[in-house]
């Protein structure tokens, strides 16, 4: 019978495409090449971003007060004086924290907890690297322009400080990387499977950052926009919202539980995480003296030409693809276009800081609409032989002249003021250093130092601390679980008593920022308050300890 | 009573070249003589037995010296298995999502190849006090788009019973034949079957109930798939769903459920080169396969499961085939609770049969795959064992916060049941949604939305499985059909 059925095959090709036995016969997954170059470019681009991150910490000392914030929860998480899931405070969104815990089990032991963020960014960057290898095979680019076009998003010096510093951006950024290859699959073809990648991808977008309150329902309209009926427009909008809307849900939920309030976040300064929503100062170089709907577009701009310069010229090509093309690519501009509404809404309230990381996830969005157009077989100019090589060197050429803009741009302190990443750009680019950094670590190393060796002198003595202010402290001590934290069930009873059972309070001056100004105070304020009797003096975190 | 095969009419040569007796001792005894460690005719082995006996002694008397540690010990086990039970299905439907892992044959490509080179079919269908659905058979029968002469159809009844029997001598019009199984122990659907196959012509061979409504071309898109497909490929199981789905919310919860694990779980095993569990019918086989790996085991009660095994473990390889066979789904509580106490039961025998051989087993399946039998297989009808407990300690806690549930949780504990209860509890809700949408049948968005609900059922029916495998172990509860609608000719998915 099978020399029969084959004398019935009409070709090879029209066999293929009936006969479809992709999981049983062999061949038919990645090819060997990219499997290879999957594999070794993860890998270097782990090394890459995980030997920076040692530079950066240990070489430079240089770390964001917001990463050490993760850091020291995390720690809290599992090595406080009554660990729980509550020490993250839940003032930001958990998913950074939840995800770099599971690193600081492993580098407690040797005493460096506050490298689990930087060790989460590195993997997440990584696993990005490798999801858009992925992408790649499965949309046909060949190894060369697969190895160039990553190598040419994976080693963006932005993108590799993002992926070492520690933060939340990296973690956004896969899961962004995710949703657009969601969204072209699902515009290729809307299936099952790629809605799941979709809520799934927004869900973890959602479990990072606030901005994806904003990005949620744009992704919903255009996933909606593919199908034909309302009713399927509904649905399949409804669909892939549920996971966003169910962690948007469970967080405000843990808001409620920890804070007593569903809205905690908006107003997070007695939260465990770092007081970070301060409102910026007027004259704060880094954003317009004036802050109006037109200075924040205009502000907006600018910093998209800094940071992701190659959305700005690939949005164009993306808006005049041909007609079977246009909805996705107005999607993924709509997409993109998210992070600058973000601060077009916020800038002129004066609820944001503008840091240049906020433009940042563009890149994430466009390398993927670049891997889209290079390995489009249909397109007149990507399929031609004739310029199809030049259209990906040009896509290539966008690609790194975005992160040769993006150095230079995270270098001027004028740009990058707000966590001193210049610091980092100009001392990488052999630059002389033209600012004032910030050093909150080293400070709060010998703060640490100092309450570790007054709290030796006196076993089993506890201190309380402000969480949201002192996190710094409570990660570099030698003792986490001699630290009375705010997530701690007693704590509120312990201020309500005076002070009750503690030996020591640690109280911070409120006056931490870089900037000089008083970026919230939350219940370290309650501490000074409540627990007058013991407060003997206003300590600054030189000299903090009082009893 | 020990009577003769009747073949009526006698369409084949008479099979009287063996005799009666024989033939039902092959269906009874031929995989027990050959292969008995693959025989589930003793629920456990002597050693395993022991193994049973001094554990279960060991952990009664450790909890009784230690009852906080062992408790502890426990949950921590439970929360491992509920995390990687979870990982794994988690996997398996990505798998399934990434990768196209069913066999698809189009319909002109079914339809291109000459009657005159397909081979013989034997399609045997085991029925059982079923007179009403025979109709329904001829009709199916008559539906196959596959020369009739091609075509050998054995529909296999109970000796003793006369109502199908009569039923079916009622309605046969020459394309199929009647097969009457002597009376015999135990009386299972595999026994039948086996029956069946040594009475079989066709080099192809496939199972269907008789209430069962396949896809008129399955027959010639699962010759062209085995004949096509590399060497190892033995079996195609064809998707199963359901044609009564919106009769009630139990055939609602049953249709997302088979939804899921035809056009998921299977194909993400499939796509894993893991061990598939065959599901009941509708799966195709190359008869010379079956006839080498020992065929069902009667004593099996998800023979089908077991049957899965065993071809992967004599390095044959199972495909999903894309087309659909439409059956009924159970809409009763109790017959409900019935078939999958059965199924349930069926998966432990398969655990245990597979384990009696550990060593063996881990070097034929390799690590992967024996990971893979134990977490599928396996774990299965553990976590519908283990939901009761864990609901009853979190009802507990929320109701009183008794001290002894939060000693029993400790921190790395604590963060795996909420990791399972947040995150694994919306997963697999959410799976469901998504079949909803996938199938767009009115109602099952709400269903999908009420599945815990269904796992109570689950768990109930889990339960009932674990006793009778104790005591009951190849007892054959038999599925009522007829409760449903009629079908309508759809395609569901």
């Amino acid at each position: 019978m099978i020399a029969l059925l084959e004398r019935f095959q009409p070709s090879p090709e029209a066999v293929r495409a009936d006969v479809v036995l992709p999981a049983i016969l062999p061949g038919r997954k990645t090819t060997r090449p990219l499997w290879f170059l999957r594999r070794r470019l993860t890998i270097a681009s782990f090394i890459v971003y995980l030997s920076s991150a040692l530079w950066m910490l240990y070489g430079l000392g240089f770390s964001i007060g917001d990463a050490l914030s993760r850091s020291a929860n995390a720690r809290a998480i599992w090595f406080a004086r009554r660990p729980t899931l509550t020490s993250m405070g839940f003032g930001w969104m958990p998913g950074p924290v939840l995800f770099q815990s599971i690193f600081t089990v492993v580098l407690e032991p040797i005493g460096q907890a506050q490298l689990s963020g930087p060790l989460a960014t590195s993997v997440l960057g990584a696993a990005t690297v490798y999801v858009l290898v992925s992408i790649c095979a499965r949309r046909g680019l060949s190894a060369t322009w697969t190895l160039l076009l990553v190598s040419a998003y994976a080693f963006n010096p932005a993108i590799v400080f993002t992926a070492a510093n520690g933060m939340s951006e990296q973690m956004n950024f896969f899961f962004l990387v995710l949703l657009v290859d969601g969204f072209l699959r699902w515009s290729d073809h809307p299936s099952v499977g790629a809605a799941t990648l979709i809520g799934v991808a927004l869900a973890g977008c959602m479990a990072v950052r606030y901005e994806t309150l904003v990005l949620v329902p744009v992704v919903a309209i255009f996933v909606g926009l593919r199908r034909k009926s309302w009713r399927e427009r509904l649905q399949s909008a409804v669909l892939v919202s549920i996971p966003p809307a169910y962690v948007f849900f469970m967080w405000i939920l843990a808001n409620k539980l920890i804070q007593k309030s569903w809205f905690w976040f908006l107003h997070p300064s007695g939260s465990t995480s770092a007081s970070a929503l301060g409102l910026p100062p007027p004259d704060a170089i880094f954003l317009p003296a004036e802050r109006t709907l037109r200075t924040a577009i205009e502000f907006s701009f600018s910093r998209t030409w800094d940071m992701s310069w190659a959305i700005l010229v690939v949005a164009p090509i993306l808006l005049f693809r041909r007609r079977g093309q246009r909805l996705a690519s107005v999607g993924i501009v709509a997409i993109a276009g998210v992070y600058p509404l973000w601060i077009w809404y916020l800038l002129p309230q004066n609820r944001t800081w503008g840091n240049p990381r906020y433009f940042l996830p563009m890149m994430a969005v466009v390398v993927v609409a670049i891997i889209w157009l290079a390995s489009d077989r249909r397109s007149r100019v990507f399929g031609s032989s004739r310029w199809g090589g030049a259209a990906r060197a040009a896509l290539l050429g966008v690609m790194v002249i975005a992160a040769v803009n993006a150095s230079l741009a995270e270098s001027r302190v004028k740009v990058a003021a707000v966590e001193s990443e210049w610091y980092v750009f100009q001392t990488a680019l052999g630059q002389p250093l033209s600012g004032d950094r910030v050093d909150n670590a080293e400070r709060w190393r010998r703060t640490a130092a100092a309450v570790d060796a007054e709290i030796g002198k006196q076993p089993k003595s506890l201190v309380m601390i402000a969480f949201g202010r002192a996190f710094p402290l409570f990660l570099f001590s030698d003792h986490p679980k001699r630290f009375m934290i705010d997530s701690d069930r007693d704590y509120e009873a312990t201020l309500a008593s005076n002070g009750k059972n503690i030996d020591y309070v640690f109280l911070t001056n409120g006056t931490s920022s870089a900037l000089g100004r008083l970026v919230g105070s939350g219940w370290s304020e309650a501490v000074k308050t409540e627990t007058g009797s013991l407060w003997r003096r206003d300590a600054s975190a030189a000299n903090p300890v009082t009893t | 009573m020990r009577a003769g095969a009747q073949l009526a009419p006698p369409r084949l040569p008479s099979p009287t070249a063996i005799s009666n007796d024989e033939l039902l001792r092959v269906s009874i005894d031929g995989l027990r003589d050959s292969d008995p460690d693959d025989s589930a005719s003793k629920n456990l082995t002597p050693s395993q037995r022991t193994g049973v006996a001094i554990g279960s002694v060991l952990a009664i008397g450790v909890f009784v010296a230690r009852p906080l540690g062992t408790s502890v010990a426990f949950v921590t086990m439970a929360m491992l298995v509920y995390v990687v039970v979870l990982a794994y299905r988690t996997v398996l439907f990505v798998s399934s999502l990434n990768a196209n892992s069913m066999i698809v044959v189009s319909d002109e490509e079914a339809r291109a190849v000459p009657d005159a080179d397909l081979p013989i079919y034997t399609v045997l269908v085991p029925a059982y006090k079923e007179p009403e659905v025979i109709a329904e058979l001829t009709a199916a029968i008559a539906r196959f788009e596959y020369p009739a002469r091609k075509l050998d159809v054995k529909l296999l009844l109970e000796d003793d019973d006369a109502d199908t029997i009569a039923a079916a001598v009622g309605a046969q019009k020459g394309d199929f034949q009647i097969v009457r199984v002597p009376v015999s122990e135990p009386r299972t659907k595999p026994k039948a079957l086996n029956f069946g196959l040594q009475l079989a012509r066709g080099s192809l061979v496939t199972v269907y109930d008789a209430e069962d409504h396949p896809d008129p071309l399955q027959l010639r898109r699962a010759a062209i798939a085995l004949e096509r497909g590399p060497d190892d490929l033995a079996c195609v199981q064809a998707r199963l769903a359901y044609h009564n789905v919106n009769q009630n919310i139990i055939t609602r919860w049953f249709t997302l459920e088979y939804a899921t694990w035809f056009t998921q779980f299977l194909p993400g095993l499939v796509a894993r080169d893991a061990p598939v569990p065959l599901g009941g019918t509708s799966n195709h086989f190359k008869k010379s396969v079956l006839d080498e790996v020992g065929a069902w085991d009667p004593f099996n009660v998800t023979e089908d499961a077991d049957l899965g095994m065993r071809l992967h473990r004599r390095g044959y390889r199972t495909g999903v085939l894309d087309s659909v066979t439409l059956e009924e789904a159970n809409s009763d509580f109790i017959n409900w609770v019935k078939q999958r106490s059965r199924w349930y039961k069926g998966y432990i025998q398969t655990w245990a049969v597979h384990l009696r051989h550990p060593v063996r087993l881990y070097r034929e399946l390799g690590p992967k795959g024996f990971a893979e039998f134990n977490l599928f297989v396996g774990g299965t009808p553990l976590i519908a064992l283990l939901n009761p407990i864990f609901w009853t300690l979190a009802l507990f806690w929320l109701v009183a916060e008794p001290a002894f549930v939060q000693s029993i949780f400790p921190r790395f504990v604590y963060y795996l049941a909420l990791v399972c209860w947040l995150v694994g509890n919306f997963a697999l809700v959410f799976m469901n949604v998504l079949m909803a949408h996938q199938l767009r049948h009115t109602g099952l968005h709400r269903a999908a939305a009420l599945t815990p609900l269904y796992w109570v059922m689950m768990s109930l029916a889990a339960v009932k499985a674990a006793v009778q495998f104790v005591f009951q172990p190849s007892s054959w509860e038999k599925t009522v059909h007829g409760l449903g609608t009629r079908p309508v000719f759809t395609e569901v998915a």
